[in-house]
């Protein structure tokens, strides 16, 4: 007999998960809905290709495009090849669950999970006070301080070591999804090993690789924390020169026009609209992502 | 036995995965430009010990091998000896066709491009030869810019076999090459085995008696790590010397 | 649990086997009837070659698909080849045994106070009987030196046949009237002949099926070596 707590069970389950399911759903179109609905009506090509003026309540978020685009990029050359080298390593070379491994794999879980503001503080600790006093004292002339203060390189380093578990859980998932007949099949050949990762592995990873290059840049681009110490400006009348530039960025803008403006209402818009423009841009990278790997791996298979 | 002629020989080898034996002093000669193939039940060491010829087990974490293995007379384990100087002298074919996602050409050019001749004159003319000694010339000579995953699972086995060929082995591994081909690719790559055999020394593992017997000169009997029986393949399908193979090959195991 | 490839390979078997009684018993009766006359008998014997040659037929069919459809190793394989050959000769004896029981039947006839009759007539159809038996034995329980030990007897019954052939071509000059009823002796002694050599064949076949080797033609000294 079908006793009444399983009949229950048998109804309650079902609705409770499809409730669930229903509420993140719902929560994603009702965020993108009030985003959407509040920034399109201030979005222009003034609003896009202008700097901000009037106490930001005016003008456009120009400068925090292009601060944002720059940090991306040189967080990207900096963590994609770091990343990717050591899942490489992880993949490839290191003894299957040694010690050594067992160490590095959990470094990287724990970095995974440390708070993105713990980057920011330590950005400013290791790489201001640390190494650019150092810099500062070899290669700055006396008295000046070139390194020794926030700039774009200092917080797209930091970003890059935020962004490095998820380039190397990815990378590393797409070394271990290429088939081992095929590292068999090169060595078999009279490869070595390097000459097996370079011409099989990485090739045959490239989508996965990608991949991760996307997700971590689309994961840094929102981020703010790990940039507040680093080299973010408030304001700056003129688009970074130089690694030793501070830089305007999208996702700071937000969080300054929000928590330290003084006309509340009279940036309301434009808050919207420069959300609209951050939301827009990770989701493209992400569309970006599938779209490659998608292309990537039908070449692989018709060619 | 006559171990001036052989090409490739076991003397007592050893081989353990951990502290499991896999092999149990194994002492096999196979004679140049003969086909021997390695029959036994799954989990008795053929294919293992086949992987020792070209020193493919040592990437295998936990494996440790102690005996000789000569080819030539030379101890390919020894210390002055590399293992990738070894497996280009001993080619493999595996039991799944494992092309590289890549045209047909780049397939059959890597293993030339890893000794260093770049030069596409030079690639073409080996490319040709090695398809045409793995007949498959005829049905690619068109499409060799093509993927070489478009093929079909026969001639994806042809491709692989055509790739060895490339390096101008003179050992060829076969590792089941046509367990999972249907009958017609079976027979094409049976009456490859008996072409080459006139200018490589072959060694194939199969799980297909029939096949055992139509393709080789000599056949050895594996059992749990243990080579059994080795001899003339026309003898050992009819007149077996060991109860154990008697059993095996008349399907009366266990 | 038995494979059904075993059950298989037990059920042609005992066909095979169970065919070589059968041609034992016509052996038999056809040795009883050639020396008592008895008639019934030795109609019973040309009777029973149809179901023989059926038999044959059958088991023909059945080696032929068996080898096809299994593809036999080893041992196996040389139940089936050596049994091709041991049907065919078989059935060569079990048609010896139907032109001794005729001879019977006409000796019968002409001679109807045996006349014709030497010992050595007896003496030969009971060597080869006997070896044939033997030789059936051997196959049955798959023994090598029951086997060897048919071999050996073959030329004492070769002798004994010679032996027949001087005696009869003496009793005929002597007897002209009798010639066709000798005639027959004659004609007998040879059937008994091929019979023990038919049954030297048989166990030809058991060494091959026993050990893998080719013994045939008198290569009865060291057979190991014709592995």
């Amino acid at each position: 007999m079908l006793t009444l707590k399983k009949k229950i069970l048998g109804v309650a389950v079902p609705g409770l998960s499809g409730a669930a399911a229903f509420f993140s759903v719902a929560s994603v179109f009702i965020i993108l809905g009030i985003i959407f609905i509040g920034g399109i009506g201030n979005i222009s090509w003034e609003f896009v290709s202008q700097a901000p003026r009037e106490g930001m309540t005016e003008g456009g978020i120009f400068p925090a495009i292009v601060g944002t685009f720059w940090r991306v990029l040189l967080m990207s050359l900096v963590g994609v090849p770091i990343g990717t080298i050591t899942a490489i390593w992880m993949c490839e070379y290191a003894p299957q669950n040694s010690p050594i491994t067992r160490i590095v794999r959990f470094a990287v879980n724990t970095l995974a999970g440390i708070p993105a503001i713990v980057f920011g503080l330590f950005g400013l600790g290791f790489f201001i006070q640390f190494c650019g006093v150092e810099m500062d004292k070899m290669f700055a002339p006396e008295g000046v301080i070139q390194w020794a203060q926030p700039n774009i390189l200092w917080a797209s380093l930091t970003m890059s070591i935020l962004t490095l578990p998820v380039v190397i859980v990815s990378v590393e998932e797409a070394i271990r999804n290429v088939p081992q007949e095929l590292r068999e099949g090169s060595y078999a050949l009279g490869a070595t090993r390097l000459e097996t990762v370079l011409r099989v592995v990485l090739p045959n990873a490239v989508t996965g690789i990608l991949t991760g290059a996307i997700l971590a840049v689309s994961r840094g681009a929102g981020e703010v924390a790990p940039i507040l110490f680093t080299g973010a400006a408030y304001f700056l009348p003129h688009l970074p020169e130089g690694l030793t530039d501070q830089f305007m960025d999208l996702g700071y803008h937000i969080y300054i026009m929000t928590t330290q403006s003084a006309d509340v209402d009279g940036t309301k818009g434009v808050l919207f609209a420069t959300t609209l423009v951050l939301l827009t841009l990770t989701f493209a990278l992400n569309l970006a992502a599938i779209t490659l790997r998608y292309h990537l791996r039908k070449r692989m298979i018709q060619a | 036995m006559n171990n001036e002629s052989a090409k490739i020989e076991t003397r007592d080898l050893n081989l353990f995965y951990g502290t499991t034996q896999a092999l149990k002093s194994v002492s096999l000669s196979v004679q140049e430009r003969e086909v021997t193939a390695l029959i036994g039940p799954s989990g008795c060491g053929k294919s293992t010990w086949l992987r020792c010829l070209n020193r493919m087990n040592e990437m295998i974490p936990g494996v440790s091998i102690n005996g000789g293995v000569l080819l030539d007379g030379v101890d390919i384990y020894g210390k002055s000896v590399d293992a990738v100087e070894v497996r280009k002298r001993i080619g493999m074919i595996f039991q799944k066709s494992n092309p590289f996602p890549q045209s047909i050409f780049e397939n059959i050019a890597y293993g030339m491009r890893l000794q260093g001749i770049n030069k596409h004159a030079d690639l073409h003319v080996i490319v040709e030869r090695s398809l045409r000694r793995a007949a498959l010339w005829d049905e690619v000579k068109d499409v060799l810019k093509k993927s070489a995953l478009a093929l079909s699972g026969g001639q994806q086995q042809r491709l692989c076999i055509a790739r060895a060929l490339a390096v101008e082995p003179s050992v060829l591994l076969m590792d089941e090459p046509a367990s999972a081909l249907d009958p017609l690719s079976t027979s094409k790559i049976e009456d490859l085995i008996c072409e080459l055999k006139e200018s490589c020394t072959i060694v194939i593992v199969t799980h297909n008696m029939q096949q055992a017997a139509r393709v080789s000169d000599k056949t050895a009997f594996f059992f749990e790590g243990e080579l059994i029986e080795f001899g003339a393949t026309d003898i050992l399908f009819t007149a077996p010397t060991k109860r154990k193979t008697e059993d095996y090959i008349t399907g009366r195991f266990g | 649990m038995e494979s059904y490839l075993e059950t298989r390979y037990e059920t042609i078997k005992s066909s095979v086997h169970g065919m070589a009684d059968k041609v034992v018993e016509a052996v038999l009766a056809a040795e009883k009837s050639f020396e008592t006359r008895d008639v019934v008998a030795a109609q019973g014997v040309v009777d029973s070659d149809v179901v023989i040659n059926e038999t044959e037929r059958r088991l023909d069919k059945e080696l032929f698909a068996f080898e096809a459809l299994t593809a036999p190793h080893a041992s196996d394989l040389r139940f089936i080849v050596a049994s091709v050959r041991i049907v065919k000769d078989l059935e060569r004896i079990g048609d010896h045994a139907v032109n001794i029981a005729e001879m019977a039947i006409r000796a019968n006839e002409i001679d109807s106070d045996k006349k014709s009759i030497t010992p050595l007539t007896a003496q030969i159809a009971k060597a080869a009987t006997s070896m044939f038996t033997q030789a059936v034995a051997a196959f049955h329980n798959n023994d090598y030196d029951a086997a060897m030990a048919v071999l050996v007897l073959d030329s004492h019954v070769d002798a004994l046949c010679i032996q027949i052939e001087k005696e009869i071509i003496a009793k005929v000059s002597g007897a002209p009237e009798a010639a066709e009823a000798l005639l027959i002796t004659l004609l007998a002694g040879r059937e008994w002949e091929r019979i023990a050599d038919l049954a030297t064949n048989i166990a030809e076949e058991i060494v091959f099926i026993l050990k893998s080797w080719d013994i045939k033609h008198n290569h009865y000294e060291n057979p190991e070596e014709f592995a």
